[in-house]
């Protein structure tokens, strides 16, 4: 019952009172949210471009060592302890050479350089391990789309190994990769938890990690709710987006 | 996070060029001769073999118990007594870490252990019977799948509480709805093959069908799913015994000893940067050998991940 009527509150945008903070959650939320996602984009923006960039020269380049340098830094990065990642990029940039502030969080229409500069090691912490699964990622759809007929068809045509590439390989790879994108996403959420508590910033990670501790269970249950909601609606736009770049997919 | 994206591929393979009864000998050993052609591969699982093995003779290994305090000698840096030194509370910092190879392991193979036999009997049910039994279980684990891992393993930790055998439960709990998945799409392939039918036929009773020719035939892409998952929750277990919300402090736990070298990082770098090191190697050696295991299992993948 009391479930039933919880479940009555969401769906007119109540999602209950905080036990600790005495305050409405969706205003908790609503203050943080802005936070995670100013983050999770730069994060994204990084990981998608370096990551399919990466994925790319490592597959044309496949077994030279180029390559095998790429798949190790990738493999690598998979396997990194984000928040470890975090606390040595705090002691030898912010410590050692003092060069980026070691923590918070300022909004950039207040104050857009301090913004940037602490921005940069927990947007490039929470980027390392979706970069190196992207990497992974468009390597091996750009390996299987070399493989078809079609780029045989290419090359046999006389067309330069260039044009081959950027026109035909990687359009068809791209369609494959922007469906990954989704699955970053839920990622990024999970190393958020991680990279707001080691650089003290103010989201919705830091959100459930204190609520979590404090036992306030409205807002955990809440915060999961509204991630989980986040992540079924982007999943939900790349759906969109692959229909709308691949005409195959739009009879199905 | 990342068993959603590893299930993707591992999902879509159909053929099981594995048989189900005990492999030929031919089989074998070109399984392992895809495995071990790799130099990676074979790194990760000598590294892992170290782990069990030290895991295994950890008091034996340890120069000073690994939760000894000894106050007279706090924060030392690494010297012959202690060699990476010690912790605030004088603990010796390499006791520790060897002592940590247990809880790591524990938590690897408890955790997968638990979401291993959940997943796989609900994929199974789901699966062999489909109609709403099906239904029903596929939503819920939709739902469950669009909750990022380590938030939902939060969530469980939450409600479950800290402590080591809680972190295992919530870890386990988190990795469920990947196994459920992979196991029914596997259930669903095999039903199309002709032994099936022929096990139906001869009169072959529901369960002996599920458990002799059903799961046998699902187990390979699982080995692989296993392997992946055992460094995703040592990875998972580091990462919320670092919160604090994982293993107890005076247990010598990776995460937790980060957690605790963190405060003295500016004079003690070391005491958060060895624990660091050692989950990365172990959980890169999971994902290595994890790799290996799907090259040799499924020929049709093979060098392009």
């Amino acid at each position: 019952m009391q479930y039933y009527y919880w479940l009555g509150g969401i769906c007119r945008g109540n999602l209950g009172r905080s036990l600790v903070y005495k305050e409405d959650v969706s205003a908790l939320i609503g203050k943080r949210l802005p936070v995670t996602v100013h983050l999770g984009l730069v994060s994204l923006f990084i990981s998608v471009s370096l990551g399919i960039t990466a994925g790319i020269v490592s597959a044309v380049t496949r077994g030279s060592f180029l390559d095998q340098l790429i798949t190790l830094l990738a493999n690598v990065g998979v396997a990194i302890p984000t928040f470890w990642l975090g606390i040595m990029g705090i002691y030898f940039f912010g410590l050692k050479l003092g060069w980026l502030p070691i923590w918070g969080y300022t909004s950039p229409f207040q104050n857009f350089w301090l913004s940037t500069r602490q921005l940069v090691m927990p947007a490039v912490c929470l980027a390392v391990v979706p970069l190196a699964m992207m990497t992974r990622q468009s390597r091996s759809s750009m390996l299987e789309v070399i493989r078809q007929d079609y780029i045989r068809t290419a090359r046999s045509k006389g067309l330069k190994e260039r044009a081959v590439i950027m026109r035909h390989a990687l359009k068809n790879a791209l369609i494959l990769i922007i469906t990954l994108i989704g699955l970053q996403v839920a990622s990024l959420f999970s190393g958020s938890v991680l990279v707001e508590t080691v650089f003290n910033i103010p989201g919705v990670g830091r959100l459930l990690v204190n609520a979590v501790f404090s036992k306030d269970f409205v807002v955990v249950q809440a915060c999961v709710l509204v991630v989980a909601a986040l992540v079924a609606v982007v999943n939900l736009a790349t759906d969109i987006a692959y229909g709308w770049l691949d005409p195959r997919m739009r009879q199905g | 996070m990342r068993p959603k994206s590893q299930a993707k591929p591992l999902s879509q393979e159909t053929s099981c060029s594995f048989a189900a009864a005990p492999p030929q000998v031919s089989e074998w050993r070109r399984f392992r001769r895809v495995f071990l052609k790799r130099k990676v591969v074979i790194c990760g699982v000598a590294i892992i073999a170290l782990l069990v093995v030290t895991a295994l003779f950890a008091p034996l290994l340890a120069p000073h118990h690994p939760d000894k305090q000894n106050l007279s000698q706090a924060l030392q840096g690494p010297s012959g007594e202690h060699w990476l030194g010690t912790d605030h509370l004088g603990r010796d910092q390499l006791s520790r870490l060897i002592f940590g190879t247990r809880i790591a392991l524990q938590v690897g193979v408890i955790s997968v252990g638990v979401a291993t036999a959940i997943g796989i009997t609900l994929g199974l049910v789901a699966g062999y019977f489909g109609g709403w039994i099906d239904h029903l279980l596929m939503r819920v684990i939709d739902a469950l799948m669009a909750i990022p891992f380590l938030v939902l393993a939060l969530a469980f930790a939450a409600v479950l509480g800290g402590g080591l055998v809680n972190v295992m439960i919530s870890l386990g709990l988190a990795l469920v709805p990947a196994y459920c998945r992979l196991m029914r799409g596997q259930v669903l392939s095999v039903k199309q093959n002709d032994y099936f039918m022929a096990a139906r036929v001869i009169g072959a009773g529901t369960c002996r069908i599920m458990l002799r020719h059903v799961l046998p035939n699902c187990l390979p892409p699982i080995i692989v799913l296993i392997t992946l998952n055992m460094g995703i929750a040592i990875l998972a277990e580091a990462a919320l015994s670092f919160l604090g919300i994982g293993i107890n402090p005076p247990t010598a736990a990776w995460g937790a000893m980060i957690h605790s070298g963190y405060r003295f990082l500016l004079t003690h770098p070391l005491l958060s940067f060895m624990p660091g090191l050692c989950i990365l190697l172990v959980v890169l050696s999971f994902n290595m050998v994890g790799d290996g295991l799907r090259d040799a299992l499924d020929p049709r993948l093979r060098g392009t991940l």
